[in-house]
């Protein structure tokens, strides 16, 4: 009697486990009824919950879940932060690849290129008419639609040192070209530090440099070869004019204008040698992000110089925090809400305290410590200044980015011609790749 | 008999169903996804056939990354068995602090892998490394020991082999604790030396704890992955990458996913074949001991 009743358990049990397992992994749910259930999940809880996603790590975090404390604390909505880190882009892919995106999530300079498919479009929100002048062309579609609420936006430009910069006798208002500033970098050399860190680890800071040289041969205004419209539909001649980028970052790798670990430093060490005073010019790094590691660091920002003597400085304008929302969100009023929440003007002060970036709309604070430096770089190249979209973002194929790692990373690893060749061979097949894969 | 086979078998359904779910079809699907052009998130995927494969043959950096991947299975695999092994032998005789020696052995495996490569870097890294500023203190120069493909793949075989080492001692262990005490004293009687004794008894009897050990860290090291990230992010300039985390870098940082997909299966088939053949070795080997 007792091996029977120990029978039937151990079938009972492996029923169940069979049947749990099933009904947890059945995919034949209809989009309807996961939001059912979903929903069910959220009136068993209570309260209505937002799934927001971010970028933000370490004390921006921090500094942001007190925002959406606050959040709740006003509406009793709660907020299921997700926070994957530097991973935050392979998870969008994922989850944009599985159709379950987050209700609320940031757009990281990419609402239109890449997540307007999945957004709802935001053109009817109370706070449209809020929005910088400048802002609204970067994140609106063909149609003006626009899909994410900005907050602030990134200015990419070149973050400098002013003690280094004083110590080399180096007057930033003076670095109008690339020749004056491969002059400055000659001084700031011969002052004994290393002119322009880069922390190649972090493959990205590579692109990131790629795409802040690229303008001043390719798009700022009087710019030495304007090949804007020809980049964007494709016709871009990777063989004439496709080098002269990674020449310009070999030339600068002979005449050891980087610091000597630039293939294996990573990206907190450029936070580091900046705010040390151990580096003069940085196109990877944000002034706040400086600050939070050395307190006392005195740094400025300018513009990227031109390649001809005529040509303008060019700063690039893109997205900073953008909150966009889900199109499939079964929470569009409370995704709505916290939109509204993030606009205004305390709340908005507070993400741009956190992101370091500049503000969006139109009544924010403009005493921050990023704004200043953009103000005052403003007045010493008045009139010099080209203002245009992430080059990246604005005149390549989605995908691109690690191209142009991977480019520069070849060029540093050698910066002879045969260097070159191989880093342009990998824009030139990717971008053809990635183009043909747009169309 | 047979209607109690059948019972019994119902005790497979939730196994084979987990594993319908999470590896067969996975599977099949990463196998449609090796076949498409495909950038890992747009809902078009367009069907290229065998092109993805195809493109593997001319791949230099592919190519890198799976002689590294046989170095990190390979090498570490010998290493960690050998140290594996002999740290065994050591910690299995009685002296005083032998707990606190198989402590210290086995500590590294505490650590995650990807904890362990930033510790690693930081230990490595040019500006400020530990390494370095050992050699300062002798006023020697810095080195970046990073710089060289060659020696990140060193390092990293290294770091995995130290790192794992102390799990091969403690299946070791158990292996020689499981052998009886008789096989020794009788060999000791018929005036078996030392290494006659480990060669022709220890030795064979260990052959179970052999297998288990080589093929967990075989099948560890081909699928190495966060040490790598964290220590060189597989830089520079793809020198490091393992097939693994090129892999990664091919789906989601050049979003390829058909291609990434296509080194995935590619790579499944490798470490199979390979556990395979080293699973029949060593079960030849056994039989014929």
């Amino acid at each position: 009697m007792k091996r029977r009743m120990k029978k039937l358990a151990a079938f009972g049990l492996a029923i169940t486990m069979t049947a749990g397992l099933l009904a947890g992994c059945g995919n034949a749910q209809s989009d309807g009824d996961k939001a059912e259930s979903k929903d069910s999940d959220k009136a068993a809880k209570g309260d209505k919950t937002l799934e927001v996603e971010v970028i933000y790590t370490g004390e921006p975090l921090d500094q942001f879940r007190e925002v959406l404390d606050g959040f709740t604390a006003e509406t009793g909505i709660e907020i299921e932060l997700v926070t994957p880190g530097s991973d935050y882009e392979a998870v969008m892919k994922t989850r944009m690849a599985s159709g379950e995106m987050p209700d609320v999530f940031v757009t990281h300079g990419w609402s239109i290129a890449r997540y307007k498919e999945y957004l709802t479009a935001l053109n009817d929100e109370e706070w449209y008419d809020r929005i910088d002048d400048p802002v609204l062309p970067i994140i609106s579609d063909d149609d003006e639609n626009i899909y994410v609420l900005p907050v602030t936006q990134v200015t990419n430009g070149i973050v400098y040192n002013k003690t280094v910069l004083e110590k080399a006798g180096v007057n930033v208002g003076d670095i109008r070209t690339m020749d004056d500033f491969k002059a400055a970098c000659e001084k700031i050399k011969a002052s004994g530090t290393t002119p322009i860190f880069v922390g190649g680890k972090d493959t990205w800071t590579a692109a990131v440099l790629y795409n802040a040289m690229a303008p001043a041969f390719y798009t700022t205004e009087g710019c030495k070869y304007p090949s804007g419209d020809e980049l964007k539909d494709g016709s871009f001649d990777w063989d004439t004019k496709g080098s002269c980028v990674l020449e310009e970052i070999a030339d600068m790798v002979q005449a050891g204008y980087f610091n000597k670990d630039l293939v294996t430093a990573d990206n907190s060490a450029t936070l580091t040698a900046l705010g040390e005073d151990a580096c003069g010019f940085s196109t990877e790094v944000e002034i706040v992000k400086v600050l939070n590691v050395a307190p006392d660091a005195q740094l400025g920002i300018m513009p990227i110089p031109c390649t001809t003597e005529e040509g303008k400085s060019q700063y690039m304008i893109g997205e900073g925090s953008c909150f966009g929302i889900w199109k499939d969100t079964k929470s569009m009023d409370e995704a709505k809400q916290f939109l509204n929440y993030l606009s205004t003007p305390e709340v908005a002060d507070k993400i741009m305290a956190l992101d370091g970036g500049l503000p969006a709309l139109k009544d924010m604070d403009t005493e921050n410590v990023s704004y200043k430096a953009f103000s005052e770089s403003q007045e010493i190249f008045d009139g010099d200044i080209f203002y245009d979209n992430l080059f990246d973002r604005e005149y390549f194929p989605s995908g691109m980015f690690n191209a142009d790692a991977d480019a520069v990373i070849e060029v540093f690893m050698d910066p002879s011609e045969k260097g070159v060749r191989a880093g342009l061979e990998h824009l030139k097949n990717t971008f053809q790749d990635k183009y043909v894969a747009a169309e | 008999m047979r209607k109690r086979a059948v019972k019994m078998s119902c005790f497979y359904i939730p196994a084979i169903c987990l594993i319908l779910f999470f590896v067969v079809r996975p599977f099949c699907e990463t196998v449609y996804v090796s076949l498409c052009k495909w950038n890992g998130y747009s809902p078009q995927k367009l069907f290229i056939g065998f092109e993805n494969y195809m493109e593997m043959f001319s791949d230099k950096r592919l190519l890198t990354a799976f002689i590294n991947t046989l170095i990190y299975g390979l090498v570490s695999t010998v290493f960690q068995n050998v140290i594996g092994l002999g740290a065994a032998l050591f910690v299995n005789s009685r002296f005083k602090g032998n707990n606190l020696v198989r402590v210290v052995i086995y500590m590294p495996i505490m650590i995650s892998s990807l904890i362990m490569g930033y510790i690693m870097y930081f230990f490595l890294t040019y500006d400020n490394g530990v390494l370095n500023d050992i050699l300062g203190a002798f006023g020697m120069g810095a080195v970046d020991w990073l710089a060289d493909g060659k020696n990140g793949v060193l390092f990293i075989t290294l770091i995995n082999t130290w790192q794992y080492a102390g799990y091969c001692m403690i299946i070791y262990l158990s292996g020689l604790q499981n052998i009886s005490k008789v096989y020794i004293e009788a060999a000791q009687i018929d005036g078996a030396g030392c290494f006659a004794r480990f060669r022709y008894i220890t030795l064979p009897m260990l052959i179970p704890a052999i297998t288990s050990a080589v093929m967990i860290d075989l099948v560890g090291g081909l699928k190495i992955f966060d040490g790598i990230i964290s220590l060189t992010n597989g830089g520079p300039n793809y020198s490091t990458h393992s097939m693994m985390t090129y892999l990664n870098s091919q789906y989601f940082l050049s979003e390829k996913a058909g291609y990434a997909s296509a080194i995935g299966i590619t790579t499944f088939i490798m470490i199979m074949a390979v556990s395979l053949f080293s699973n029949r070795y060593f079960e030849r080997k056994s039989i014929d001991m």
